[in-house]
């Protein structure tokens, strides 16, 4: 499966540090999710989970520990189908389910598919999950066609769909010095491991989309602009002595920018954000903040600088010679230094969801939830489809302040939510 | 469809109580149903138990076990066990006391360890008094002084974790616990070489000690020196 054709494939250029990081009960884990128009049948699923991952090859393979790197290998056991549980995104371990780096989920009309980074980001998971579902509906008699992203299982796997496009696009003119200060971090208490709070807000996107060219700004920067504003708000309720810039570390699809067709990670991230050191700042000057942040950085010749300068990492000659427990140590101290201590909480936006025409009256939404950072206690994610905008916060903290804050600024916005949580209690 | 009065968002049918506030749904007209269908379902996925540090203890036996038998081998073939291998077997058995409890410990980690750490250095110190100077400074010296070292940190982790709260009290038990130890280390030394106890360079030692602990205590009591110096002092 690797270049020379072989069953193993080494990490792609942003899997590698994943595993560095992980802990024994934290591992970069995001969830993605579709629900459909009638009751998931566990017995098709499985056999249209079977045919799909032999469509995408990639995601049937499992982590090991080599010498120098980690590396990822062809796993012969089937993946199995799980029934779902109340605290998504829980680590991935190796014994619970054959080694695979993916666990697919199901609940009621919903098929949800989970997996560790290090396979793949999130529009790989997408394609992995629609292609699922695509095929699923196939086994049920639905005339469902492949594309907009959903995979033809009756096709062999292209080469192209398990390439590491960091290495093939990244032109090696490195940035220099890209010091960030520390981000604000919330002081909450932190649920036992592996508990995560999901709270789904479901918004119109008309009115979103509204409100957002209202402040002449796309539906990501709003959102994002909301977001930080909430988390200003908490610092300015801790009231602490010291005040810290608020961040967010917002994912870039590079998929955009180059003509990749991999299932594998592409992606970089950049930590747009406000600096309540300066001043207050209101919910649209946040918003202007992080719109002319996002367009400064949003361009081809800088984000090849910030992919370039992590493949010349990996690429250095004298790094690969480094044993991989060396390694580790480097890559989990560097993530400490530079990592999560830079931003506030995690925000990822998937954007308008589209699948084939013929899957449409099939499909009735689709949901996004990320795994909190490690240290960092919050994180939001975004997927529109049909009309509706699905907003999920996922937090590892007791306390529900900051969702709060961030729900509570839409409904003044005039933006109408519905939340729907995984509490029982 | 109900909303909350607190946040302003239309809760979800399944939900009893906001997610964002915990207020109440308190609708006469779209009363909370039970039987609303959730999001998620109610079972928790929990962590796989992990083998810990408890798997380590095999490895670290053995990588101390293999040598010690070594000496003991080598020293019976070739100088019909003459000591120096008892004493490399007696080192590594203490070795292994210090270590191995330790990973496989998960309460009072500290203070069985001191008690295990002090009974392994007794043991070693016979093994070295047997093996190589035949004398009475084990049972003079050694023992007394093992014994008050061991009494003196495990009184001071108890005094200072479980009695005395505030830093500075803490450090002025710290301090005194020390002036103890010198006076009892010469005590004992004074008696094991004189065969009396004439205390001198301990109460050198002590009294600025002593001064240093009240004057921790004094500073303790003074919120406004205290205050004064956060002041002065603040990073």
């Amino acid at each position: 499966m690797s270049r020379t054709g072989s069953s193993w494939m080494t990490l792609d250029n942003s899997a590698k540090i994943y595993p560095a990081v992980m802990s024994r009960s934290w591992a970069a884990v995001f969830r993605v999710s579709v629900t459909l128009t009638e009751t998931v049948d566990p017995e098709m699923l499985q056999t249209a989970l079977e045919d799909t991952v032999r469509r995408i090859p990639s995601f049937c393979l499992s982590l090991h520990r080599g010498l120098f790197w980690y590396y990822l290998d062809a796993n012969r056991l089937p993946p199995r189908v799980e029934t779902d549980v109340a605290n998504p995104c829980k680590k991935i371990d190796k014994r619970e389910n054959g080694g695979y780096c993916f666990r697919v989920r199901y609940y009621r009309r919903r098929i949800a598919v989970e997996l560790f980074h290090s396979i793949a980001d999130g529009t790989g998971a997408m394609i992995f999950l629609k292609t699922l579902a695509a095929r699923y509906l196939q086994l049920r008699g639905c005339p469902v066609q492949a594309g907009e992203g959903a995979l033809d299982c009756t096709q062999e796997p292209r080469p192209e769909e398990w390439e590491d496009s960091h290495t093939r696009y990244a032109r090696f003119q490195h940035l220099q010095g890209r010091r960030e200060d520390k981000a604000y971090h919330p002081h909450m208490e932190r649920l036992p491991s592996p508990s995560l709070r999901v709270i789904t807000g479901i918004l119109p996107v008309e009115r979103v989309h509204e409100r957002a060219g209202a402040m002449g700004v796309t539906v990501n920067d709003y959102l994002a602009g909301v977001i930080c504003h909430a988390f200003c708000r908490l610092q300015q309720e801790e009231n602490n002595r010291r005040q810290y810039p608020v961040k967010l570390s917002i994912p870039v699809n590079l998929r955009s920018y180059y003509p990749s067709e991999t299932v594998r990670n592409f992606a970089t991230f950049i930590n747009p954000g406000v600096d309540p050191r300066y001043g207050t700042y209101s919910l649209e000057e946040t918003v202007q903040q992080i719109h002319h942040f996002l367009r400064l950085r949003l361009n081809e010749k800088y984000l090849n600088a910030v992919v370039s300068a992590n493949v010349g990492n990996e690429t250095n000659r004298a790094m690969r010679m480094v044993p991989l427990v060396f390694k580790n140590w480097a890559m989990a101290f560097a993530y400490h230094l530079y990592g999560e201590s830079r931003y506030s909480a995690a925000f990822s936006n998937l954007g308008i969801m589209r699948v084939p025409p013929s899957m449409e009256p099939y499909v009735e939404r689709f949901d996004f939830v990320m795994g909190p950072p490690r240290t960092n206690l919050h994180a939001a994610a975004a997927v529109s489809y049909g009309g509706r905008l699905m907003l999920t916060l996922s937090s590892a903290a007791r306390q529900t302040e900051a969702e709060r804050l961030i729900f509570t600024e839409l409904v003044k916005q005039g933006v109408p939510v519905t939340v729907e949580s995984n509490q029982w209690e | 469809m109900s909303y909350c009065v607190n946040c302003g968002v239309e809760l979800a049918p399944a939900e009893r109580v906001c997610p964002l506030c915990g207020v109440e749904v308190c609708n006469p007209r779209a009363p909370y149903d039970p039987a609303a269908p959730r999001p998620f379902p109610r079972e928790v996925d929990r962590l796989e138990p992990v083998a810990g540090r408890a798997g380590l203890a095999p490895i670290l036996t053995l990588l101390m076990a293999l040598p010690a038998a070594i000496c003991l081998a080598c020293d019976l073939a070739y100088t019909q066990g003459t000591g120096w291998s008892v004493l490399a077997a007696g080192a590594l058995g203490l070795l292994w006391i210090v270590t191995v409890p330790m990973v496989l410990l998960r309460r009072h980690r500290l203070l069985t360890g001191v008690a295990l750490d002090s009974a392994g250095t007794l043991g070693y110190l016979w093994l070295v008094e047997r093996y190589t100077t035949p004398g009475h400074w084990f049972i003079q010296l050694a023992v007394p002084l093992v014994l008050l070292l061991a009494l003196l940190i495990v009184g001071d982790i108890l005094l200072i974790t479980r009695v005395i709260t505030g830093r500075l009290r803490q450090m002025a038990a710290a301090v005194a616990s020390s002036i103890l130890l010198l006076v009892g280390t010469e005590a004992v030394v004074d008696s094991y070489l004189d065969g009396r106890v004439a205390l001198f360079w301990s109460l050198l030692v002590s009294t600025p000690c002593l001064v240093l602990a009240l004057l921790l205590l004094a500073f303790d009591r003074r919120k406004r020196f205290k205050e004064q110096m956060k002041k002065r002092l603040h990073m």
